[in-house]
């Protein structure tokens, strides 16, 4: 196989995996994050919010630094080795797929059960 | 907490053009089914010996600026959907989209590097002489293309129940 191709797709299933691998750990273990509050515009690094609050932007944010880090690695280590298998590459792949797959299923089973956290109407607030 | 307690709707990010950037979100997102599903087209043609390389890496860019753009304008919404949308109706009145929305921008975000990665490999990867990568590329643009259909149908849903306002 041409070694650069080998090489980008480990650096491929590498950011795939660490991607998928670092959404799990943030949906799963409670950790300081960086939230967004969009009533101040302004960031907060908390383990829990105080108020409306967003938190998509800094677990993509660290997911993305994850991945690029676990990309340059990968992308090493695909150089590195030697002449690949098709096992082989499906079982690089499969590591990706199969954390990306269960970060998926723990976010339907975190997200689609939750229960409503509406915010007081407010005063110039006129339904339409 | 500031805008609830005042009488005039709170100052957001991007605020005064959130309906246009939900607009511009929609279109890119268009574009983005069109390059991704076009993608998985000629990355089939690789696994039946039909090599269209230069077309598979136009597809990969197209997909993965759209993908950038989609992201980008979508973030930049975020907050006046999280407060208008989100926050004074959607909980109160339509649960289930409000999860929903939630579910698809996690999906959504979930594909950025399978995206990454099909960029990076379309440059390097040689389909006639790489036989054994023709399968694991497809798959991977089976799965970005799912992942851009279910998120532009789940905001197609949500954007249906409201969307932000001017």
């Amino acid at each position: 196989m041409n070694p650069r191709a080998r090489a980008d797709f480990a650096a491929g299933c590498a950011m795939v995996a660490a991607f998928g691998a670092a959404f799990l750990v943030m949906g799963l273990v409670p950790m300081r994050l960086l939230w967004y509050y969009p009533l101040d515009r302004r960031w907060l690094f908390e383990l829990r919010p105080q108020g409306l609050a967003m938190d998509f932007y800094g677990r993509t944010l660290y997911a993305s630094i994850a991945a690029v880090a676990a990309g340059f690695v990968g992308r090493s280590l695909g150089a590195r080795s030697g002449e690949l298998s098709r096992d082989r590459l499906w079982l690089w792949l499969g590591w990706g797929l199969a954390l990306v797959f269960l970060a998926m299923a723990l976010m339907g089973y975190q997200l689609w059960p939750r229960p409503p956290r509406p915010l007081e109407i407010p005063a110039w607030y006129h339904p339409q | 907490m500031p805008g609830l307690l005042t009488d005039r709707p709170p100052t957001l990010a991007f605020g005064g053009i959130a309906q246009a950037l939900v607009l511009l979100h929609a279109v890119a997102g268009l574009a983005l089914c069109g390059a991704a599903t076009h993608h998985v087209v000629v990355a089939v043609g690789y696994l039946r010996g039909v090599y269209r390389v230069r077309l598979a890496r136009i597809y990969a860019l197209v997909t993965a600026c759209c993908y950038g753009a989609v992201f980008l304008l979508g973030a930049g919404a975020y907050p006046s959907y999280r407060y208008f949308v989100r926050g004074l109706y959607f909980d109160r009145h339509v649960v289930w989209a409000s999860n929903l929305f939630d579910i698809k921008e996690n999906y959504a975000a979930l594909g950025l590097p399978f995206v990454a990665a099909l960029l990076l490999l379309s440059r390097s990867y040689d389909p006639p002489r790489d036989k054994d990568l023709a399968a694991p590329y497809a798959t991977l643009t089976a799965i970005v293309a799912a992942i851009v259909w279910l998120a532009g149908l789940a905001g197609l849903i949500i954007t249906m129940q409201r969307s932000v306002p001017a």
